[in-house]
């Protein structure tokens, strides 16, 4: 038992009354969803207001939440704001969202785009990449639903995780991705004030001198600035970042929904909206120590903290923060994951002339065996969410490289693609295994960039652009 | 401990074998200690790491951290019953730990701290930056070149 600051009917309730609001608002806005586009892309019309909100809200997630301050508590102050530096793949996404819906005017997934650019083999090395890295999340924040209840109420991590899993598979279902979005653009206003509520308790409750003092004597690498693992953290979160970022179809199929010309500012916004809050999460893990905390799992140092500095009210607004938080990106996930699987691998793969009504309804299919898949593989809690999520880290930074060159150069090979992913993934989990994982996604990325540069020097093409825009999905 | 050496003679376990494992077993005061500590990693290069504990008692136990292996200074920290607890933020040095009560302690646990060298730290640092700016570079590039069809 840890101590906590919720009694377990409280968080019941609150889990119940947030359950119910998503899981209408998504049967509510899924009345309007006629057609496949309408299910997987909302129309392809999302404006400004939501498009910002839904790649803010998607990217502060159990990454940001919980385990910005794991890092923090591990790393010190440069993990805080190494932590930051994952706004930097949002916004260099952003001229690329734009590039996206030119190229790809009637795309569906990430995956598309490998296909039509690269052949066939570098998409099935692709789509490897990118499943697990859809399935390394989407453990990781089933996982972090399970421990912030547990953290803050005491309430059994199987029942808690369970809970959030059944209300996001049920919304997801019901409402594609227009109920994704409306509901990151609600989760995105709970997330900004409750934010800047904690930060203002935070500050109220504890000086910063007894903070300094205590860390300068008893934990004096946490403020240090030169503290090796630290500084190997830095870039390395930030191609973590951008190569999440960069190839997952989490972010594609939000370029591919918003409005022609949308994109662009639409991720611009979402990156600088998300650059605080890191910091903010991450900074009251630093008063850990000095409140003698005792903390078994690093990934629970957020919400342990919260709640015992800030109460019965903090821990209140610390649970509905961080379970918008997770919704808005569990949510998301599911849909993004399941366009790959219906599209790519079901349409790709295994029924090739399905009909785009059919899809729609396997797309349903594969949400709810997606949730199921998750809700199996975190029940046994088998590592801590950083361990997890940076193992994946080797994986999509291998992308980025083929990404931004196939965007825009039309020398990249497929080949040259095809070599640079694996090679960067082997490497990469290599240096995952020898040195630790924060340096894990900088290795793969380094490899990954010689190998397509070299590798395309001798296998130069001259592709043409002009393709991409023809291709309407694997059923063409 | 001589009750259960007592105990195995009575059931006539006469493998002088045995009984010497027994009898060097019972030397380790982890092995029959109500208190037993252990630790995720013997060394840690991010001076974090990990360490259990397990008490059959229900007095109050403390975490005592110490530069030497006599811990004749401590550091101590009160413990609740979480069953472990995260450490970090150690300079480099070889520390021991220790779970104590009012009647007994747990067995002594060394964990050596040794950070990465700098050096090394450096080198991913500037390959970070280094690639940073050719990513940067590769899209401003691009955009420029190719903003349309």
């Amino acid at each position: 038992m840890i101590d906590v600051a919720l009694s377990p009917g409280v968080a019941f309730i609150i889990l119940f009354i947030f359950g119910v609001l998503w899981i209408f608002a998504g049967y509510y806005l899924g009345r309007k969803n006629k057609t496949l586009d309408d299910h997987m892309l909302a129309g392809r019309n999302v404006g400004l207001a939501f498009a910002s909100a839904t790649a803010m809200a998607t990217w502060v997630t159990s990454n940001t939440t919980m385990t910005a301050p794991q890092l923090t508590y591990q790393l010190g102050v440069w993990g805080m704001i190494g932590y930051s530096l994952g706004a930097i793949g949002l916004l260099l996404f952003a001229p690329l969202a734009g590039r996206i819906k030119a190229l790809l005017p009637h795309g569906f997934t990430s995956g598309d785009f490998i296909r039509e650019r690269y052949g066939v083999m570098a998409w099935r090395i692709f789509l490897i990449i990118s499943m697990c890295y859809a399935m390394g999340w989407l453990i990781s924040l089933g996982m972090a639903g399970g421990i912030l209840v547990n953290a803050l109420s005491g309430l059994n991590y199987h029942l808690g995780m369970s809970v959030i899993m059944f209300v996001c598979v049920s919304y997801t279902l019901l409402g594609g991705l227009r109920a994704v979005i409306a509901t990151d653009f609600v989760q995105t206003i709970i997330i900004l004030l409750g934010v800047i509520t904690i930060a203002f308790l935070v500050i109220d409750n504890i000086g910063f001198e007894t903070l300094h003092e205590n860390l300068q004597q008893e934990h004096p690498m946490l403020l240090s600035l030169v503290f090796p693992a630290a500084i190997m953290f830095l870039f390395n979160n930030l191609f973590f970042g951008v190569g999440e970022i960069f190839h997952s179809n989490v972010w594609w199929s939000r370029a591919f929904a918003f409005r022609v010309n949308t994109g662009t500012k639409a991720y611009l916004i979402g990156g600088l909206l998300w650059l605080p809050i890191p910091v903010v999460a991450g900074f009251i893990a630093l008063a850990a120590p000095s409140m003698g905390l005792i903390v078994p799992s690093a990934d629970m140092v957020g919400p342990m903290v919260a709640g015992q500095i800030l109460g019965t009210t903090g821990a209140v607004i610390v649970f509905i923060v961080i379970f918008s938080a997770l919704a808005s990106s569990l949510d998301s996930l599911l849909a993004a994951t399941s366009d790959l699987i219906t599209q790519d691998l079901y349409r790709g793969h295994i029924n090739k002339g399905a009909s785009d009504d059919h899809c729609y309804k396997v797309s349903k299919y594969i949400i709810l065996g997606l949730g199921l898949l998750t809700w199996l593989l975190c029940l046994p809690r088998i590592t801590t969410l950083a361990s997890l999520l940076y193992f994946t880290g080797a994986f999509v930074a291998s992308a980025i490289w083929p990404i931004v060159f196939g965007l825009y150069y039309r020398w990249t090979s497929g080949i040259a693609a095809s070599l640079a992913m694996l090679a960067g993934t082997v490497i990469g989990l290599v240096a995952y295994f020898q040195i630790g994982f924060y340096v894990a996604a900088l290795v793969s990325s380094a490899v990954s960039l010689v190998v397509i540069v070299v590798v395309s020097y001798f296998s130069k093409t001259n592709f043409s652009f002009e393709r991409l825009s023809e291709d309407k999905g694997v059923s063409s | 401990m001589g009750a259960i050496i007592f105990v195995l003679q009575k059931l006539q376990t006469q493998s002088t074998a045995a009984l010497w494992l027994i009898l060097l077993l019972t030397t380790s005061p982890a092995c029959f200690a109500d208190i037993s500590l252990n630790s995720n990693t013997e060394i840690s290069s991010e001076g974090y790491f990990v360490l259990n504990w397990v008490s059959d008692s229900d007095l109050p136990l403390v975490l005592q951290q110490s530069l030497s292996d006599n811990f004749s200074m401590v550091k101590e920290t009160e413990l609740t019953d979480a069953g472990s607890i995260t450490i970090t933020g150690l300079v480099d040095g070889l520390y021991y730990f220790r779970v104590i009560n009012t009647s007994e302690q747990s067995n002594v646990v060394p964990v050596q701290v040794e950070h990465h060298s700098l050096g090394r730290a450096l080198g991913f640092f500037f390959m970070g930056l280094f690639l940073f700016c050719v990513l940067v570079a590769i899209i401003f590039i691009g955009n420029k070149r190719e903003p349309t069809l």
